[in-house]
């Protein structure tokens, strides 16, 4: 037994030089970079989980088959968080501590971001999120070691805000999820017309539960404010309720604005609700990911591998694996403080469209389309692009 | 916000709206509350399943619409019969073999949860967790400067009409002299040759009906779900206490008064830019000064019930 070690051990100390004689930046180690993944594969979000873990497989084998980073291949180490921020920090002090990662693809949500973070920091390893949105981790003290690919709700808001001034809109009615994702969008839009010189008024802000599913008392607040536009934040389940009720108040004669909660299909699944969208919705606004021949290459490629289309997030997930790769091979080494550094520096057109940070590591360009619900010929429902916006 | 702001927006209300909104609120509370307020006064102990029994009639009433295509009268009666006799099932081969055994109120209501829990989840199994929707479309009607939906004033209608047959039945008929005799003293009933056992399968039966039609009502005006019930059993049981539990017309004031608050408390919690989930405190609110102040409830003010 001792003898085979040795024997191996002595033919890797002689193949050694022949790689780095190979490989012009000269590696130090041949072994794979084992890349940390965090995402929710488990849980509430499983399910959009797994699929944005293909995106980032898809990116790593593509990389690897490009002849990987440095002269070494990409591994991908894949933990869950089980969609629990106190799971998810255990998740990343294995990868750090056992695997030895010195940059990780997630977290996916922004409660295992703020869990992990100051582990993260304090290790030297690089968080890339594709999904973690929420703005107040930007005010974090280890927020230099999360990037973030997604794009942030207030360059969501901005499109909206145009919206606003271009349409002329006065008084604004605002009805919102109460959580950090429905306020922080309400409060984004208001900050973002109040820079562009908005002369209107913010009539009513109404802030629900989005487990009560009943919100007849609350668009009766709406209405009487007597708005010229409403801004509703709502998920599928929620907004299904909030579209119908509205359509029973009569409120399809207001403006209508939505945001990427309540883009999709889940909402046609009520025929009131569909009905009010197609009628009273003036736009919203989702994050689109690019529209040139990248994401064109990774959706085609994507739906070949694994037979269905990309979903949400997945071009974000992909994108993080790149920017990982990109750099470590700008930093030459794979090292978690170098890898922090080189990665501000990072300017690409991913298959989320073009992507560069600003100052806090977080994503300062990208692609929002603007959609409208229109009804086809044969009576069905969907969500119709209008525009696509660059911020 | 200060506090001429708010007051600027309270002037802005449409109070006539608020007092509908809250008569629709309250006639779904109140359909919803009456079977659980009788079968909690003659039975003696809190029915938690009394949420499922709203979830499955809505189940019911769905399937029987939606998915066999019946006109939507159908699927209430539909729903209203299988869920009451779900329900006397439930008391015959549950309660009261429990209750025989000399089960005090505490095992009863804790097997009534353990009830609600079978059923909710049979139904999540049967029908899946994904939410629902009626794919009725409601016209709505304009009077003034209130805005009516068609299933509002349908709701209002059979809220009203319950009230009113359920007053003729409690005064009027032999059955109902019966029910109200059995619920204020079970003993001297009992003595007088009333059936007691027959009247209290009456109740659970006539109960778990209408909790299916008010179930149908919640879902035709949201969504439907496992938790379809279950979502509203907390107002529902603040209009049991605070109507003084077993009595009727406690209920019935108690379902507006209730409706009206929930709205009214809308309202102020949009101006003070509070989130509007607090209005389920209101529901909490009610229940606890109830049973501090006035255990009894309403009840004092209809002696008759």
């Amino acid at each position: 037994m001792t003898r085979k070690i040795l024997l191996v051990l002595l033919i890797a100390v002689l193949l050694l030089p022949a790689t780095i004689a190979c490989s012009e930046t000269t590696p130090t180690e041949t072994a794979p970079i084992k890349i940390g993944v965090n995402l929710s594969l488990t849980g509430d979000l499983g399910a959009m989980g797994v699929k944005m873990l293909d995106a980032a497989r898809l990116a790593v084998k593509e990389i690897n088959a490009a002849g990987g980073v440095l002269g070494r291949q990409l591994v991908l180490v894949e933990e869950s968080d089980n969609t629990d921020p106190a799971k998810g920090l255990e998740r990343t002090k294995k990868m750090i501590d056992v695997d030895g990662i010195q940059a990780m693809v997630g977290p996916m949500i922004t409660g295992t971001a703020n869990s992990s973070g100051p582990y993260a920091a304090e290790n030297n390893v690089v968080m890339v999120t594709p999904s973690a949105t929420a703005a107040d981790l930007s005010n974090q003290d280890w927020k230099p070691y999360l990037y973030r690919i997604c794009l942030l709700d207030d360059l969501q808001a901005e499109v909206l805000a145009n919206v606003v001034m271009e349409k002329g809109y006065q008084r604004l009615a605002t009805i919102v999820q109460d959580n950090t994702y429905g306020k922080g969008l309400e409060a984004a839009l208001v900050s973002s017309l109040e820079v562009k010189g908005w002369t209107g008024e913010h009539v009513v802000a109404v802030h629900f539960d989005s487990v009560k599913k009943d919100y007849l008392s609350e668009l009766q607040q709406i209405k009487d404010a007597n708005p010229d536009v409403v801004f509703a934040v709502t998920y599928a389940d929620d907004g299904i309720i909030v579209f119908k009720q509205a359509l029973d108040l009569g409120l399809d004669s207001i403006a209508w604005l939505g945001c990427d909660g309540n883009y999709g299909s889940g909402l046609f699944a009520d025929a009131q609700s569909a009905e009010f969208m197609a009628k009273a919705f003036v736009a919203g606004t989702r994050t689109v990911g690019g529209i040139g021949d990248v994401t064109a290459k990774f959706n085609a490629n994507f739906e070949k591998e694994y037979g269905y289309a990309p979903e949400v997030y997945c071009d974000t997930t992909y994108d993080c694996v790149y920017a990982i790769a990109k750099a470590i091979q700008a930093a030459g080494a794979y090292d978690g403080a170098k890898i922090q550094a080189a990665m501000a520096g990072l300017k690409w057109e991913g298959a989320s469209g073009p992507i560069s940070f600003n100052a806090k590591g977080d994503r300062d360009s990208g692609s929002f389309e603007l959609w409208k619900v229109e009804k086809d010929a044969n009576g069905n429902y969907a969500n119709v692009r209008v525009s696509v916006v660059n911020v | 916000m200060s506090l001429m702001l708010i007051c600027d927006d309270l002037m802005n209300v449409n109070w006539i709206q608020i007092l509908l909104n809250s008569a629709v609120t309250g006639s779904l509370y109140l359909i919803g509350a009456v079977g659980l307020t009788v079968t909690y006064g003659l039975s003696g102990f809190p029915n938690f399943a009394h949420a499922e029994f709203l979830t499955l009639g809505a189940f019911i009433g769905f399937w029987i619409a939606e998915d066999i295509g019946a006109p939507l009268p159908v699927a209430f009666i539909v729903a209203f019969l299988i869920t009451g006799i779900i329900s006397v099932l439930c008391y015959r081969f549950i309660f009261q073999p429990l209750a025989k055994k000399g089960a005090s109120t505490i095992h009863l209501m804790v097997a009534s949860i353990a009830l609600g829990f079978i059923i909710r989840y049979s139904i999540g199994a049967v029908w899946s967790w994904t939410p629902m929707y009626f794919s009725i479309k409601w016209p709505s009607y304009i009077v003034g400067s209130v805005r009516i939906a068609g299933q509002w004033s349908l709701l209002i209608v059979v809220a009203l009409v319950l009230a009113f047959s359920m007053h003729l039945i409690l005064i009027k008929t032999r059955i109902g002299k019966a029910i109200r005799a059995s619920s204020s003293n079970p003993d001297l009933a009992l003595a007088s040759g009333i059936n007691v056992g027959r009247i209290i399968l009456i109740t659970w039966f006539a109960g778990a009906g209408l909790a299916a039609v008010a179930g149908i009502f919640r879902a035709v005006n949201t969504q439907i779900w496992p938790l379809t019930g279950w979502d509203i059993i907390l107002p529902i049981f603040a209009v049991v206490v605070l109507g003084g539990i077993g009595n009727y017309y406690g209920a019935i004031a108690a379902a507006f008064i209730i409706g009206l608050a929930e709205n009214v408390g809308v309202v102020f919690l949009t101006s003070i830019g509070l989130s509007t989930e607090y209005r389920m405190a209101i529901a909490f609110i009610i229940i606890v000064i109830t049973l501090i102040v006035k255990p009894q409830g309403l009840a004092m003010l209809f002696r008759r019930g």
